[in-house]
C-alpha cells in the first residue's frame, strides 16, 4: 500500500499533473461559488475535456474540482445565504448571521480551515477503510437504507430548531414530489399531470437553485440595501481568527469529519445529510445550543468539516464496488470508465497507483483550495456590500442559466422560477426549505428500499428484526422526541424561574 | 386578518393539497404503485392536522405548538401580510421567466437586468446598461463560447 501511495504521489507531481490539479481547484472554486452549478455540473462539463489525457491527469483535474467545490460553495452560503452547492446549506444557518454581524471574514476563515482539515481527515479515513470497505457497505441492506433515509429526514427536521413540525411537513411534501415521474419499481408514470418533462421526476438541481438562490434573491429584492447591514461597516476582517477558532474547536472538526466520512460512505445519503447531521450533533453537544443559528462559529466549522470529509467516504463505495454514492460520484464514475478504469474490487488491485493519485490530488486540492480561496476572500466578500438591485438580477440570470445548462431543458427554468417563488413563501411563512430538498433526494431510495425490504420477508417487521435497522429506528425515535425533551426542559426552567 | 388566521389558511391549504394527493393516488394508480405515496399522504394529512390545531389559538393548540417547536412560549411572528413590494419582487421573477421563454436566454438576460435595475432599483441608466451588458457578455463567453452550450433561443427566435 505504501508503494502505491508513493507511486500515486509521483504520478501527480509532474508539471502537467500539478497544472491540472490547480485548474481543477480554480474551476471547483468558481463552480462552487455560483449557486446551483456545483461539482456535478463542473465534472460533467469537463469530462469531455479530459479525453486524450493520461488517467492520472484526469484524476488530478477531477480531484481538484471535488476538493475545491465545497469551500467555494461555503463562500456564497456565508455571504449571501445562498449555498453554492447543496451540502453547504447547513453552513447558512450560522455563516450568514456571522456575515450580517460583520464577521464574514472569520466565518470564511473557519469554513476554509475546517474544509481543509475535514477533507484531509476524510481521505485518511478512506485510506484506512479501503481494506474493510466491502464489509462496511455490505452490512447495509434495504431495511437499513430505508431507515437511514428516514433518520436523515428526521434529523434535518429536528435541526430546524422551533420549526420541527413545519420541517416535517415540508419533508413530507418533498417525498410526495419525489414520487413524480416514472415508477421504476412497478413501471408507468405517476403524478406527472401529463407533462413529458416530469417523466424523469422533479429535477433536483433546478429545485435546489429555485428554493435557495432564486428564493433568496426575491427576499433580498424586498429587503433592499446591501446584503450586509449598513451599521456593521464594509470591512471584511478576521479571516485568521476563523482559522485559529477551527484549530481550537478540534473536537468539532474530528466529529464533523467522522460524520461526513461515515455518512458519505452510504450511497444516496450524501453531503447535505452529512452537513446537517454534523450541525445537529454540534448543536446537541454544545453548552449553548440556543446560540446556534445566530452566528455561532461552531455552526460553520461542523458542517464544513463534514462536507469535505464526505468526499473520502463517497469514494469508498464508488471505487470499491462501482456504486456511486451521489450524483457527483455518478459523473465521476463516467470519467473513470472513459479512462479505462473500471470501478470495482479489481480497480484496487490493478490500478492502485491511479487510485492513490486521486487520493493524493484530493488531499492537495483541499489545502490549495483553502489557501487560494482565503487569498481571494476579501474580493469575494465585496459581494456583500453591493447594492442588492445589482446583485439580484445578475445572480438571478446566472441561477436560471445554471438551471438550464444541466439538461438544456426550458422546463427546468420554469421549475426553477416556480420553486423560487415557493422558496420565498416558505421563508415568509417559516417553513424550512431544506427538508423538501432532502426528501426529494432520498424519496427514491426510501421507496425502493421499502419495497425491497417488504419483499424480502413479506412483512413490515423486517425493519425491527435486523440489529442495524433496529438501532437506526431507535435513533429515529430519539430524533422525533428531541422537541418534546426541549419543551419539557424549557417548561421546567420557566417553572423554577 | 391576524397572523394566526394567515397561518391557519396556509395549514388548511397544505391539508387540502395532501388530501388531494391522497385521492389522486387512490383514484389513479394500482395498489402496489400507490402504496408508499398513499402512506406518505396519510402521514402528511396527520402532520397538517396537527399544524391546524397548533394555530387555533386555544390553550390546547398552544401546548401542541409548544411541544412541536420545543419551546414553552410561542414567539411573536413578523407581519405575514404579503406587501406590494413582495408581490412586485415575485412579479419580476415571473417577468424574467416570460422573457426567457419568449426572447431566449441571452436577450432576456440583457433586458431583465437592465429593466430590473432601472425600473425596480431606480439606478442610473448608464450603470444599468453597463451591468446588463457585462452580465450578458459573461454568460455568452462562459457558457456559449468556452463551454459550447447551445443556449435556448426563445419562442421568437428558436428554429
Amino acid at each position: 500500500m505504501l508503494d502505491s501511495l508513493v507511486e500515486g504521489t509521483l504520478l501527480i507531481m509532474t508539471l502537467k499533473g500539478v497544472l491540472m490539479l490547480t485548474c481543477g481547484v480554480i474551476i471547483g472554486l468558481i463552480f462552487g461559488v455560483i449557486p446551483g452549478l456545483g461539482g456535478t455540473t463542473a465534472i460533467a462539463i469537463f469530462v469531455p475535456v479530459t479525453y486524450g489525457m493520461q488517467p492520472q491527469d484526469a484524476m488530478a483535474l477531477a480531484g481538484g474540482i471535488m476538493g475545491a467545490v465545497s469551500f467555494g460553495g461555503s463562500i456564497t452560503a456565508i455571504l449571501i445565504n445562498t449555498p453554492g452547492t447543496a451540502p453547504n446549506a447547513a453552513t447558512c444557518f450560522d455563516g450568514y448571521p456571522m456575515a450580517r454581524q460583520g464577521r464574514a471574514g472569520a466565518a470564511i476563515g473557519a469554513a476554509g480551515a475546517s474544509s481543509s482539515l475535514g477533507g484531509v481527515l476524510g481521505i485518511l479515513l478512506l485510506v484506512a477503510v479501503i481494506p474493510i470497505a466491502k464489509l462496511l457497505v455490505l452490512s447495509f441492506g434495504p431495511p437499513e437504507f430505508f431507515m437511514m433515509a428516514t433518520l436523515g429526514l428526521v434529523c434535518i427536521a429536528a435541526s430546524t430548531g422551533g420549526l420541527f413540525l413545519r420541517g416535517l411537513i415540508g419533508g413530507a411534501f418533498g417525498l410526495m414530489l419525489s414520487f413524480v415521474g416514472f415508477d421504476a419499481v412497478h413501471g408507468g408514470e405517476r403524478f406527472t399531470l401529463g407533462f413529458d418533462a416530469l417523466w424523469d421526476g422533479v429535477p433536483l438541481v433546478p429545485v435546489l437553485i429555485g428554493l435557495f438562490a432564486v428564493g433568496e434573491m426575491i427576499n433580498l429584492s424586498i429587503s433592499g440595501g446591501s446584503v450586509m447591514r449598513k451599521d456593521v461597516g464594509t470591512k471584511i476582517a478576521g479571516v485568521w481568527e476563523g482559522v485559529v477558532a477551527t484549530f481550537r474547536e478540534w473536537p468539532t472538526v474530528i466529529r464533523g469529519s467522522a460524520i461526513g466520512a461515515v455518512v458519505g460512505a452510504i450511497p444516496g445519503v450524501g453531503g447535505t445529510v452529512a452537513g446537517f447531521l454534523a450541525y445537529t450533533a454540534a448543536q446537541q453537544m454544545s453548552k449553548d445550543p440556543d446560540s446556534f443559528g445566530k452566528g455561532n462559529i461552531i455552526g460553520v466549522i461542523a458542517p464544513e468539516a463534514s462536507n469535505n470529509a464526505k468526499d473520502g467516504g463517497h469514494l469508498i463505495p464508488t471505487l470499491a464496488f462501482g456504486i456511486p454514492a451521489g450524483a457527483e460520484m455518478a459523473v465521476f464514475l463516467g470519467l473513470m470508465i472513459l479512462h479505462g478504469l473500471e470501478p470495482g474490487p479489481s480497480l484496487l488491485i490493478e490500478h492502485e497507483a491511479e487510485v492513490f493519485s486521486l487520493i493524493v490530488s484530493l488531499t492537495i486540492s483541499c489545502i490549495i483550495a483553502t489557501v487560494f480561496g482565503l487569498m481571494v476572500t476579501r474580493w469575494l466578500a465585496l459581494i456583500t456590500v453591493i447594492d442588492v438591485h445589482i446583485l439580484v438580477p445578475t445572480v438571478t440570470v446566472l441561477s436560471l442559466l445554471g438551471a438550464w445548462v444541466l439538461d438544456s431543458k426550458i422546463s427546468d427554468v420554469v421549475i426553477c422560477v416556480v420553486f423560487g417563488i415557493l422558496g420565498y413563501l416558505m421563508i415568509k411563512f417559516r417553513f424550512p426549505r431544506v427538508t423538501i430538498v432532502i426528501s426529494l433526494v432520498l424519496g427514491d431510495l426510501a421507496e425502493r428500499s421499502f419495497y425491497q425490504s417488504v419483499k424480502m420477508e413479506d412483512t413490515w417487521t423486517i425493519f425491527f428484526t435486523r440489529p442495524i435497522s433496529l438501532v437506526i429506528f431507535m435513533l429515529i425515535v430519539v430524533g422525533l422526541l428531541v422537541p418534546v425533551f426541549r419543551y419539557l426542559r424549557t417548561r421546567r426552567r420557566d417553572a423554577i424561574a | 386578518m391576524t397572523n394566526r388566521m394567515r397561518n391557519m389558511i396556509v395549514s388548511l391549504v397544505l391539508l387540502a393539497l395532501a388530501v388531494g394527493y391522497l385521492i389522486w393516488s387512490y383514484a389513479s394508480y394500482p395498489p402496489q404503485s400507490r402504496e408508499v405515496p398513499a402512506l406518505v399522504a396519510w402521514l402528511t394529512i396527520g402532520l397538517c392536522l396537527i399544524d391546524v390545531v397548533a394555530h387555533t389559538g386555544t390553550p390546547f393548540g398552544d401546548r401542541v405548538a409548544g411541544i412541536f417547536s420545543g419551546r414553552a412560549h410561542i414567539e411573536a411572528e413578523d407581519d405575514l401580510r404579503i406587501t406590494r413590494e413582495e408581490w412586485l419582487s415575485m412579479l419580476w421573477m415571473a417577468i424574467s421567466l416570460v422573457m426567457i421563454l419568449l426572447a431566449g436566454i441571452l436577450p432576456a438576460a440583457l433586458l431583465y437586468v437592465f429593466g430590473y435595475m432601472t425600473i425596480h432599483g431606480k439606478l442610473s441608466l448608464r450603470l444599468s446598461a453597463c451591468v446588463a451588458i457585462g452580465t450578458t457578455l459573461f454568460c455568452w463567453v462562459v457558457f456559449s463560447v468556452l463551454l459550447n452550450f447551445d443556449l435556448y433561443g426563445g419562442l421568437f427566435f428558436e428554429d
